[in-house]
């Protein structure tokens, strides 16, 4: 009983020590480019994670995440030109309307499953890309949104004035975001919601039998992933300070499915450990240039390989095994 | 008259997506897995004939040749290495093992080849015939045919050899298969390779008359996905027609809408296809 | 709870990984940043980037430097993608510590580095990006060496005016900023010039087939076809465009296209005029140094962005000359560049970082590129 409750906080003292740790990396980090690759890599925890909520927890493969990375960036944006709202305001927004948009597509998945699910989000994706390159008078098209404002500075308590002109202020906003989504995400698969998610991916009819309505925590775990994706866009649009469609192509689509899988699928950490890794590993290769990418595609294999379920449920596995041996010799110990 | 030339115009470029959809409805069919590096098995062919052609003055139909067995050469290493490993993960990781081999494949393209186009010289490409008003190059028809030609040995090769019963009752149930005693990892293994040498085959057959360039792939992509979505997934006599259907549809878009519209065209029939009809346009819904 | 230790361990790993390798280097060379697609589908610009970096470092390593300081070249990969260039241009400034950037291509890219590079004061010059918008922020460290589009357009239009007087022409573009721009551009030129745009087809980046497009404008009987498109997919117009038996129609282009892209279209480029920065029969002593160094060491036709490129490295070595190894300095000297001869245009820049170069006209004629105007 004692151990048992010893056990469920130990995870809790280990996040929250991470936290800690991560709130004194720029203390550490001093170097701009290193706090751009936690930036980036922030980008990438988030948009897998989305990805691995839908596509891990709830079975529904998405491979058009971009559609919402994309919507996300230009509606905040353009609000944020436009209206001149602030970041604050606009980010929430930003979230709202990639959520709507993931009701939308998430409603091809009450018809169809798997992979032709997969495509038509992937058909889905380059539907708003390519909105966004010809709609030109309202997206200015292939030419880009140029100066997006950086976020109004905000005044904390105890902190004081926050001014976002340099990079470690938004590494904590980064890091603000990823924790908003890695909870949330993690406190809805320890609820009961987490629970009908599961049961949808596991055996759709079963849980119907169960009077789960899988119909709707199909659309609602579309809604929630778009809606935190669409935040990530948000940020990325006033972090870079200018988005094109470009920036948005079935690249970075494919990219937040490698991320989770590498990392590993249906996990709450494996999203986490692949963004980091998979945006740092890139950059640690790029002075090799030309060899740069054959590198990565080959380590991508490699991973794969040897741990079909990811980095993550690799070690998971690894470790196990290891306890259980470590166990069954106790107890043959024992015995004799 | 115009119509009749977008109506050929999209027939020629419905070749390119019949023959490299024909490649991935046949993996599909079997492994139930999209192969992403198709379209760059199609360039790497396609650079392994123009290489024939130039270097060793091969005669063209040989290098076509070569390509096919060059490239199935290639197809097999990749079952091998990228396939086989995760085949009981789920097919979302060959989803993304294929998508790294695609990866590499271009970059060793672009460090052999260099990203500089290069042309692909033959007899038949500088031959324009003109029947009508309607214009097209020899090499053209020549694609044109030997698409046909190529399809009819698939007929023939699935339908009436044992190899054919093989890859079908493997796309069946592997396991079904198995139990009948079908060696199904030697079928997966000729199935994969038989696919990417078609790739190989188009790149070598279409090389000509474009420009040979480690990006030519990318030409496959989405436009391959819903072609053989309307043929059915995994069908490939379906996915032959349906490229050859898309290219016409294109073709006469473009002459009466704009071309947005035909960027558009490939994922607006993906969407409208797939909660139209699921199984595809040239299945019987069996579901 | 396994899992979320490794995950620890692995992120705090990554970490420390990171603080490691932070660093500066000393100023004892001058590093100069490039940041270009050597991947992926663009990568042809960032090869002729590549070979012309090359040319520009045996001519360094046989002059031993400028005023004693060794200049090294740092090139990344942006696979045309803004991000990546962002975070490579991140990576140049704070880890390498080069003094200047080199952007040679994409607008898009250069618009999302140029906010790094005005941020943190580093010099950035490109050669290629032809976006106006670029140079029309007020940014004080943005440079360009190469003329915009709006100036293709009036450089091209009134030519083509004087020499063909055409009543309609059409226009096939890329679905880029380049060909939307350019488009956009060569319209509102030709149509205060009196002509009648008949007919504007767009295509995608890395399409392969535009006989669709084609025969849709032939329809419309344009007496001139402007092509706003780069190497391969202009390559691949021409040619169709000839096997679909057109051939009573005047090829215009703009500087997408080179002497590479003449050679790949052979007889199908034949008559086509364009616009380019750059032109190897060019009679000038620059020119004609680097190109018989690009002869002698590639034996290919001269790749455009590679020329460009050079031209914008030589404004670069002669600021460093003058302006010594700092960022500051070397803004200066570049701001301050009066009547530099680079690769045969003399160039100065505006207070906004736009240099006062033109084009040249160049025709094909007998599969020879012959200069009409400069």
């Amino acid at each position: 009983m004692e151990q048992a409750r010893a056990k469920r906080s130990f995870p809790r003292v280990g996040v929250a020590l991470l936290i800690l740790v991560l709130l004194f990396v720029p203390r550490v980090v001093s170097n701009p480019y290193s706090l751009h690759i936690l930036i980036a890599s922030g980008l990438a925890v988030i948009l897998a994670s989305s990805f691995n909520l839908v596509t891990g927890f709830t079975g529904q493969p998405v491979f058009g995440m971009a559609a919402f990375y994309a919507v996300g960036a230009y509606t905040s944006a353009l609000l944020a030109i436009k209206f001149k709202l602030a970041f604050w305001v606009t980010l929430p927004i930003a979230g709202l309307v990639a959520a709507v948009l993931g009701v939308v597509i998430g409603l091809p998945s009450l018809r169809l499953k798997k992979f032709f699910l997969a495509i038509t989000t992937i058909a889905f994706g380059e539907v708003v890309r390519l909105t966004l390159l010809n709609w030109v008078g309202v997206t200015r098209g292939p030419m880009g949104v140029t100066g997006i404002p950086a976020p109004a500075p905000i005044w904390l308590p105890i902190i004081g004035r926050v001014v976002f002109n340099n990079k470690v202020n938004y590494y904590y906003l980064m890091l603000g975001l990823v924790v908003f989504v890695v909870a949330c995400i993690s406190s809805i698969m320890n609820s009961p919601v987490g629970r009908a998610f599961l049961a949808t991916r596991d055996d759709e009819d079963a849980a119907q039998t169960c009077g789960i309505d899988t119909r709707f925590y199909k659309i609602l775990s579309f809604t929630l992933a778009a809606g935190f994706t669409g935040m990530a866009g948000a940020f990325y649009a006033h972090y870079f300070r200018y988005i094109s469609p470009n920036s948005f192509g079935f690249t970075e689509s494919a990219m937040a499915v490698t991320t989770a899988l590498v990392g590993g699928l249906r996990t709450i950490a494996g999203p986490i450990v692949g963004g980091v890794l998979l945006t740092a590993v890139p950059e640690f290769l790029r002075s090799l240039a030309d060899y740069r990418l054959i590198i990565y595609g080959g380590t991508l294999l490699l991973t794969l390989a040897f741990w079909p379920n990811g980095i993550v449920g690799g070690i998971t596995s690894t470790v196990s095994r290891m306890q259980e041996r470590a166990s069954s010799r106790a107890i043959g110990g024992k015995a004799r | 008259m115009v119509l009749l030339q977008q109506i050929v115009n999209g027939l020629i470029i419905g070749g390119i997506y019949s023959l490299t959809a024909a490649g991935v409805a046949l993996t599909y069919g079997v492994l139930q897995v999209l192969n992403l590096s198709q379209g760059d098995m199609y360039m790497v062919g396609a650079y392994i004939a123009l290489a024939l052609v130039v270097g060793p003055k091969l005669p063209y139909g040989l290098a076509v040749v070569a390509a096919f067995l060059g490239i199935a050469l290639i197809g097999l290493v990749t079952e091998r290495v990228a396939l086989r490993p995760v085949r009981r993960s789920g097919t979302i990781y060959a989803y993304i093992t294929t998508f790294a081999v695609s990866f590499i494949l271009q970059n060793v393209a672009i460090l052999v080849w260099t990203a500089d186009p290069r042309l692909f010289p033959t007899r038949y490409t500088s031959v324009t015939l003109s029947v009508g008003g309607v214009s097209f190059t020899l090499q053209q028809l020549i694609v044109f045919i030997a698409c046909w030609a190529i399809i009819g040995a698939l007929y023939y090769l699935l339908r009436f050899t044992k190899m054919g019963l093989a890859i079908r009752s493997v796309s069946q149930s592997i396991d079904t298969a198995s139990l009948m005693g079908i060696p199904v990892n030697r079928t997966i293994s000729l199935t994969f390779a038989l696919a990417t040498g078609l790739a190989g085959v188009a790149g070598a057959l279409i090389g000509p008359s474009l420009l040979v360039y480690p990006a030519m792939g990318s030409l496959t992509g989405m436009k391959i996905y819903a072609v053989i979505l309307m043929g059915g997934l995994g069908n490939v006599f379906g996915a032959t027609m349906a490229g050859f259907l898309l290219g016409a549809i294109e073709g006469v878009c473009a002459a009466f809408v704009g071309s947005t519209f035909r960027d558009v065209l490939p994922f607006v029939a993906i969407i409208a296809i797939l909660l139209y009809k699921p199984s595809g346009l040239f299945t019987r819904s069996t579901s | 709870m396994v899992r979320r230790m490794c995950a620890m361990i692995l992120g705090c790993l990554l970490i420390l990984g990171m603080v490691g390798t932070a660093g500066f280097a000393a100023p004892k060379t001058v590093k100069i940043g490039v940041i270009c697609p050597v991947t992926g589908p663009s990568s042809t610009f960032g090869t002729g980037v590549k070979d012309a970096i090359a040319i520009a470092e045996d001519k360094l390593k046989a002059s031993g430097g400028i005023n004693g300081m060794q200049v090294e070249f740092i090139v990344l990969d942006d696979r045309a993608n803004p991000a990546e260039a962002v975070a490579a241009a991140e990576r140049l400034i704070h880890r390498e510590g080069v003094s200047v950037l080199l952007v040679p291509v994409m607008s898009s890219v250069v618009l999302a580095v140029m906010e790094v590079a005005e941020a943190n004061q580093i010099p950035l010059v490109t050669s290629g990006a032809t976006a106006e918008s670029i140079t029309q922020k007020g940014y004080k460290y943005i440079f360009r060496t190469c003329a915009t589009n709006a100036t293709q357009a009036s450089t091209m239009v009134p030519y083509v005016m004087e020499r063909f007087s055409p009543k309609t022409a059409a226009i096939i573009y890329e679905n880029s900023d380049y060909g939307v721009s350019l488009k956009d551009n060569t319209t509102a030129a030709l149509n205060a010039a009196g002509v009648k745009v008949v007919g504007t087809e767009h295509y995608m980046r890395e399409s392969v087939d535009f006989r669709t497009q084609l025969t849709k404008l032939r329809a419309q009987k344009p007496d001139v076809l402007f092509m706003a498109s780069i190497t391969a997919e202009a390559v691949q117009i021409m040619r169709q465009r000839k096997e679909l038996g057109w051939n009573d129609v005047k090829l215009v282009a703009f500087n997408g296209i080179g002497a590479d892209t003449v050679q790949l279209a052979g007889d199908a480029a034949e008559g086509l005029l364009f616009i380019s920065g750059f032109e190897a029969n060019l009679p000038d002593p620059v020119v004609q140094g680097f190109a018989s160094d690009w002869q002698k060491k590639y034996n290919k036709p001269i790749n455009p962005t590679g020329a460009a490129a050079y031209n914008a490295i030589l404004v670069i070595l002669d600021s460093i000359g003058r302006g010594g190894s700092t960022p500051k300095g070397i803004r200066d000297a570049i701001a301050a560049t009066k009547g530099f001869h680079g690769m045969g245009v003399e160039i100065s820049f505006s207070p906004s970082g736009q240099a006062e170069s033109s084009w040249i006209v160049i025709e094909v004629v007998k599969g020879e590129r012959v200069i009409r105007k400069w």
